[in-house]
C-alpha cells in the first residue's frame, strides 16, 4: 500500500518555461517509439516487451544522462547503461539531448501503466511535473478500462491540452476499421482530450522526407497540430476541449510571438553537462520540426505556411 | 527454392481445400474418442444382456457418457483476438462474428461434434434472470483490484451504473416483453449471422450506418441475453467439446468484465489469450491470478497475434522471457503452458484468402518461417505449413492433453467402474440360477427389497448428518478465523494510530486471513471426504451382507466397487477481493477521507465486514452446499445401481432353476459376450 509520497519540484517554480510533454500510455503502446520520433534518434531502448525504465524527462542540451534520486542527488550514468537503472532507487532519469524537437519543449517519457511489475507510484510522483500529455493507444485494443481510470486520475493534473494518439493504426485491416475505432474512441473520450489522432508512429519514422508517406502516416495533421499549441500555447484552452471535430485552428499570428525558449532558465542549464545551452535564435522552430511544418505547408492547410517561413 | 516461391505457387492449388492438417495436435483426443467409442460399445452390449432393472442404470451410464463433453473457456483482455482464435479452433473462419471494437457481452459456448461436414445444427439463447441481474451488479472477484487498476474503488458503482442503464433501455426498448422474457429461453434448429448478431450482438450505437433496418434488428436481445449455446458440426475436433467465448476483461464498459469473471466458476480448462504486442499486463496478470487461485483449474496461455511481430522469431523468446519473468515474480501460475501463435493466420488458411494476407503479417510469416525451418525446400503444402505456424496445432495438443488427463480419463474410469459391479453382478446372477436355490427360498423378493431400501435411507441420512457436523465445525472455524482477523488488524491500527498518528497510511496484509480460511477450508475438505469415503464403505459392505445373505455363495464373483468420493471444488470465493487488497491510492484515500481515532476502528470494522460478507458466505454456505450435493448424489447413484442389480438378481426367472436354459446355446453366446464385456470395462476402469 502506499507509501505516502511528497513531490517537492523546484523546477515547478522556474518560470517561464518550456512545455512539459508526457508521453503517457500502457506499455508497449508506442511511447519509446514515439520519442524516437520526436528525436530523430533513438537514445531509449525501444523493446517489443515492457521498457522498465523510471520516467524519463528530455531535455535539450550535449547528450547526458543522469539518474536522480529520490532525494534529489544526481548521478551521471552512461547512456548504454541506462536500461540498468535501479527503479526503487531512482525518481527519474534526466536525458540531455541536442534533438531540435526539445527546443520548443520537453519530454517526460513516462513508464507504461498496466506493468504488474511496475507500480503505478513510480510515474505517479512525477506527474506535478507534467504540463500535457500525449496518451498513447493501441489501435487494435484501444483504450480499455485501466486506460480510461487511469486518466480520470491524472487529466485534472494537467493543462488541459491533451492528445490521445492511437497508435499501430496499420495493424488494422481496413480504412472502414479505423473509421469505426476512431468513432468508438471519440464517443468513450468525449470531452478528455483536446484532440484525437490516428498514426503509425513506424511509417511516420520510415517515411523520412517522403512527404505523402509522411501525411498517410498520419503524423503530418498529429504534428502540426501539436507544433501550432506548442509554439502558442494559449491557443489551446483547457476549457473548452474539442473531441470529435477537428481542432480550432489556432490564429498564425500569437504564433509568431510565441515564446522562444528562455536563454536563462537555469534549471536545465545548470543540471546540462556544458553548461549554458545556447538556443540559437535562428532555430527556435527546429530543424525536424521545421521540415514538419514546411510538409504541413502543402497539406489542406495552407494558411498555415506562414508558421513555416519563420 | 525459397518458402516465399513455394506459397506463391502453391496457394491456388490449396486454396479451395484448405490445410490437410486441421485436426494436427489433437492425437491424444483422438485417442480418447476411440477409448469412449470402445466403452460405449460395451455399455450397449452390458445393456442388451442385462437383467431388466440393471438396464436402468446402464442406459443412465450410456447417457451420461453420450453427453461428456470437455469444456475449455477461452479468457482475456477485450479485443485479443479470442473469436478469432475461437474460429479458428473450429476449423471455420468467419463462424462467430468478430468486430474491431468490442461488441457482446455474452459468454457464447460453442458445442462442437465431430462430423465430416461442418454444419449449424441447432442455438440456445437464454435470458438474464432477475436474480442474474443483480449478481451482475454485486458479486464475484473483482479484477480491477487484484489488477490495481486505477480507479478500482469505484469500479463497483460503475458496474451498477452501467448495469442499471442497459436493463433500462432493454426496458424501454422491450417494453412489456422485458419481465415475459426474463429466463425464457429461445431455441433455433440453426443459426446464422443474423440470429447470432440479434441475440449476442450489441449494436453499437456509434456506428456510422446505424439507421437502416438491419441495425435497428441487430442486437435487439443482446443486453438482455446471459447465454447462448450454438451446436455445431465440425471437422477439427476429434470429440466432443464445447468451447467457450467470454467478452472479455478490462472493457470501460464493465459489464462485460463481471460476465466473464463469472463463468470461471465452471471452467476446468481455461486458455488466456494475450497479445504479443503487449504481452501479460497487471489486467492479464491478475485474470491468471484468478484462475490460479482455483487450484484445479488448469491454465494455458496463448500468446495471440505473432503476426503483428516485426521479427517473430526472435521477439518471441524475449517476450516468452518477460512473461516467465512476471508470472514468476507476481506469484503467477509458473509452469503454465506457453503456446505462441496468430489466430489470423490460421483464418487465412481456413478461408483460402493467403494472398490477400497483409504485408507486414506475410513478411512475420516468412520470417518466422524460415528462422523455424530454415529456407530448405518443404515438403507440405503451405497450407498446411502455415497452419503449423498459426499455433493452432500446438495450442489444440496442450488442450487435449488437459482435456484427457484432467476430466476424459477420469471420467471414462469411473463410467468403466461403475459398469463392472453390473457386469459382474451379472454374471453372479447366472450362476444364482445354478447355486442359488437353498438361499433364495428364506428370503422373498420383498423381504431384500425393503432391507436393502432400509440401509439405503440409513446410509444416505449417516452421510448427511455427518457432513452438517463438520460443516458446522468449520463454519465456527471460518467464523473465528475472520473476527481474530478483524480484531487484531483493528488492534495493529489503533497502535499505529497511536505511535505514528494517522498521518501515516497503515498497511496490514489480509493474506493471513487467506491462509487461515484456506486451511480451514481445506481441513473441512478432508474430513468431509474422509467421512464420504467411510460412508460409501459401510453402504458397501451393507449390500455384500444383503446380498450374500440373500443369494449366498452365487454372489461370491460379484466385484462391487466403493464409488469414488468426489473431488473437493477450489475454494472459488477466496479469489475474491476484499478491501484490503486494495490498490495503494484506494487504500491511501480512504485513509485520508476517515479522520479520528475512534471513527478508523469503527469504520474499519464496518467495512471489512461489509467487504468479507459475500466472501464468507460464499465460501461457508454456497461451497458446502455444493460439496453436500455431490456426495450425496455420489452415494444415491451408487445405491440405484445396487437397488437395480438386487432386484434384478431377485426377480430373475431362472431363479428357481431352470437347468435347461443353461445349455441354450443363446445363453452360451450371450454369457461368452458378458465376459467380453467385462474385459473391456476392467480395461478403462482402472
Amino acid at each position: 500500500m502506499t507509501k505516502e509520497t511528497t513531490v517537492t519540484n523546484e523546477c515547478l517554480e522556474q518560470r517561464p518555461r518550456k512545455t512539459r510533454l508526457a508521453l503517457m500510455g500502457e506499455f508497449s503502446a508506442g511511447k519509446s517509439t514515439l520519442s524516437k520520433l520526436f528525436l530523430g534518434d533513438d537514445p531509449l531502448p525501444i523493446k517489443v516487451t515492457a521498457t522498465r525504465l523510471p520516467p524519463v524527462f528530455i531535455s535539450y542540451g550535449e547528450s547526458a544522462v543522469y539518474a536522480v534520486g529520490h532525494d534529489g542527488s544526481e548521478t551521471q550514468i552512461e547512456i548504454e547503461g541506462i536500461d540498468q537503472v535501479r527503479i526503487e532507487e531512482t525518481r527519474m532519469i534526466r536525458l540531455f539531448n541536442p534533438s531540435d524537437t526539445l527546443e520548443i519543449c520537453d519530454l517526460i517519457d513516462m513508464p507504461g501503466i498496466s506493468d504488474p511489475s511496475m507500480s503505478s507510484d513510480v510515474w505517479m510522483s512525477v506527474m506535478n511535473e507534467v504540463d500535457s500529455v500525449i496518451w498513447c493507444t493501441q489501435a487494435t485494443q484501444a483504450w480499455r478500462q485501466s486506460e480510461a481510470a487511469t486518466w480520470e486520475q491524472i487529466a485534472d493534473r494537467t493543462n488541459g491540452y491533451n492528445i490521445l494518439l492511437v497508435t499501430q493504426v496499420d495493424k488494422l485491416q481496413s480504412e472502414r476499421d479505423l473509421d469505426r475505432v476512431m468513432m468508438r474512441l471519440r464517443k468513450e473520450t468525449d470531452g478528455l482530450f483536446q484532440s484525437i489522432f490516428p498514426i503509425s508512429i513506424t511509417e511516420a519514422i520510415a517515411a523520412g522526407e517522403d512527404e505523402a508517406k509522411w501525411k498517410a502516416s498520419g503524423a503530418a495533421e498529429f504534428v502540426n497540430d501539436l507544433i501550432e499549441h506548442l509554439m502558442c500555447p494559449t491557443s489551446g484552452p483547457p476549457t473548452a476541449p474539442v473531441s470529435a471535430q477537428e481542432d480550432e485552428d489556432p490564429d498564425p499570428e500569437l504564433a509568431r510571438h510565441s515564446e522562444v525558449p528562455d536563454q536563462t532558465s537555469g534549471h536545465r542549464a545548470e543540471t546540462a553537462p556544458q553548461g549554458t545551452v545556447n538556443y540559437g535564435a535562428t532555430s527556435v522552430i527546429p530543424k525536424r520540426v521545421r521540415v514538419l511544418t514546411r510538409m504541413r505547408g502543402q497539406t489542406e492547410r495552407p494558411t498555415k505556411a506562414g508558421l513555416a517561413n519563420r | 527454392m525459397t518458402i516465399e516461391a513455394k506459397i506463391d505457387t502453391a496457394t491456388e492449388i490449396q486454396s479451395s481445400n484448405g490445410p490437410s492438417n486441421l485436426r494436427a495436435g489433437m492425437e491424444q483426443l483422438a485417442d480418447f474418442a476411440k477409448n469412449a467409442a470402445s466403452l460405449e460399445i460395451a455399455l450397449e452390449q452390458l445393456e442388451q444382456i442385462t437383467g431388466e432393472e440393471t438396464r436402468k442404470p446402464v442406459q443412465r451410464l450410456k447417457k451420461e457418457l453420450a453427453t461428456f463433453e470437455p469444456r475449455v473457456t477461452v479468457l482475456g483482455q477485450v479485443k485479443a483476438g479470442k473469436t478469432a482464435l475461437i474460429n479458428s479452433i473450429a476449423g471455420w473462419a468467419d463462424l462467430l462474428p468478430s468486430d474491431v471494437n468490442p461488441w457482446t457481452s455474452v459468454v457464447t459456448s460453442l458445442h462442437l461434434t465431430p462430423a465430416e461436414e461442418r454444419g449449424e445444427t441447432g442455438a440456445c439463447f437464454r435470458f438474464m434472470t432477475e436474480d442474474e441481474w443483480d449478481r451482475l451488479t454485486n458479486k464475484g472477484g473483482r479484477i480491477g483490484e487484484l489488477a490495481s487498476r486505477a480507479g478500482a474503488e469505484s469500479e463497483l458503482n460503475k458496474i451498477q451504473d452501467q448495469t442499471e442503464k442497459v436493463r433500462a433501455n432493454a426496458k424501454a426498448r422491450l417494453g412489456r416483453n422485458f419481465e415475459l422474457l426474463m429466463g425464457e429461453e429461445h431455441e433455433y434448429s440453426y443459426f446464422d449471422k443474423n440470429l447470432l448478431e440479434r441475440y449476442i450482438c450489441l449494436g453499437d450505437d456509434f456506428d456510422l450506418d446505424s439507421k437502416d433496418a438491419v441495425a435497428v434488428e441487430q442486437g435487439r436481445f443482446a443486453d438482455i441475453t446471459r447465454s447462448a449455446e450454438l451446436y455445431l458440426n465440425c471437422q477439427t475436433v476429434p470429440f466432443r467439446m464445447c468451447i467457450r467465448d467470454t467478452p472479455g476483461v478490462n472493457d470501460t464498459f464493465m459489464m462485460r468484465e463481471m460476465v466473464t469473471i463469472q463463468a470461471l466458476r465452471d471452467s476446468r480448462v481455461c486458455v488466456v489469450v494475450l497479445s504479443a504486442t503487449q504481452a501479460l499486463t497487471s489486467v492479464d496478470m491478475a485474470l491468471l491470478r484468478m484462475i490460479s487461485n482455483l487450484k484445479s483449474r488448469d491454465v494455458i496461455i496463448f500468446v495471440n497475434r505473432i503476426d503483428e511481430l516485426s521479427d517473430p522469431a526472435n521477439q518471441m523468446a524475449e517476450i516468452e522471457a518477460s512473461i516467465r519473468e512476471t508470472l514468476k515474480s507476481n506469484n503467477g501460475p509458473e509452469e503454465a503452458e506457453l503456446v505462441f501463435g496468430s489466430a489470423y493466420w490460421a483464418n487465412m488458411v481456413l478461408t483460402g484468402e493467403l494472398d490477400g494476407m497483409r504485408t507486414a503479417s506475410a513478411d512475420a510469416l516468412l520470417c518466422y518461417t524460415e528462422a523455424v525451418l530454415g529456407s530448405s525446400l518443404i515438403e507440405k503444402s503451405p497450407s498446411d505449413i502455415i497452419w503449423e505456424m498459426s499455433g493452432v496445432p500446438r495450442l489444440m495438443a496442450a488442450v487435449s492433453e488437459q482435456v484427457v488427463n484432467g476430466l476424459g480419463e477420469p471420467f471414462l474410469s469411473k463410467i468403466a467402474a461403475s459398469a463392472t459391479t453390473i457386469a459382474t453382478s451379472q454374471q453372479a446372477a447366472r450362476t444364482v440360477r445354478v447355486a442359488g436355490e437353498g438361499f433364495a427360498n428364506d428370503i422373498c423378493m420383498h423381504d431384500i427389497r425393503a432391507a436393502f431400501d432400509s440401509l439405503a435411507e440409513r446410509r444416505v441420512s449417516e452421510l448427511d448428518a455427518k457432513l452438517s457436523q463438520i460443516f458446522a465445525n468449520y463454519s465456527d472455524r471460518a467464523d473465528r478465523a475472520h473476527s481474530n482477523f478483524i480484531e487484531r488488524a483493528t488492534h495493529s491500527l489503533l497502535e499505529h494510530l497511536e505511535t505514528r498518528g494517522d498521518e501515516h497510511v497503515w498497511e496490514y496484509d489480509p493474506t493471513g486471513l487467506r491462509i487461515l480460511l484456506r486451511s480451514a477450508y481445506s481441513s473441512m475438505g478432508n474430513q468431509a471426504r474422509k467421512s464420504a469415503k467411510a460412508v460409501y464403505e459401510r453402504a458397501v459392505n451393507d449390500t455384500a451382507q444383503l446380498l450374500s445373505k440373500a443369494f449366498g455363495p452365487a454372489v461370491e464373483g460379484i466385484e462391487i466397487a466403493v464409488p469414488d468420493v468426489p473431488q473437493i471444488p477450489s475454494p472459488v470465493s477466496l479469489g475474491q477481493t476484499i478491501a484490503l487488497d486494495f490498490n495503494d491510492s484506494w487504500w491511501a484515500m480512504w485513509w485520508r477521507r476517515t479522520r479520528g481515532y475512534k471513527a478508523f476502528a469503527k469504520k474499519f470494522r464496518d467495512l471489512i465486514s461489509a467487504e468479507t460478507e459475500d466472501f464468507m458466505s460464499q465460501i461457508k454456505d454456497a461451497q458446502t452446499a455444493d460439496i453436500r450435493a455431490e456426495f450425496i448424489l455420489e452415494l444415491k447413484h451408487y445405491l440405484e445401481e445396487q437397488r437395480s442389480i438386487l432386484l434384478d438378481l431377485a426377480s430373475e426367472p431362472d431363479r428357481r432353476g431352470n437347468a435347461q436354459r443353461l445349455f441354450n446355446a443363446a445363453e452360451e453366446a450371450r454369457s461368452q459376450m458378458l465376459d467380453e464385456t467385462l474385459e473391456t470395462l476392467r480395461r478403462y476402469a482402472t
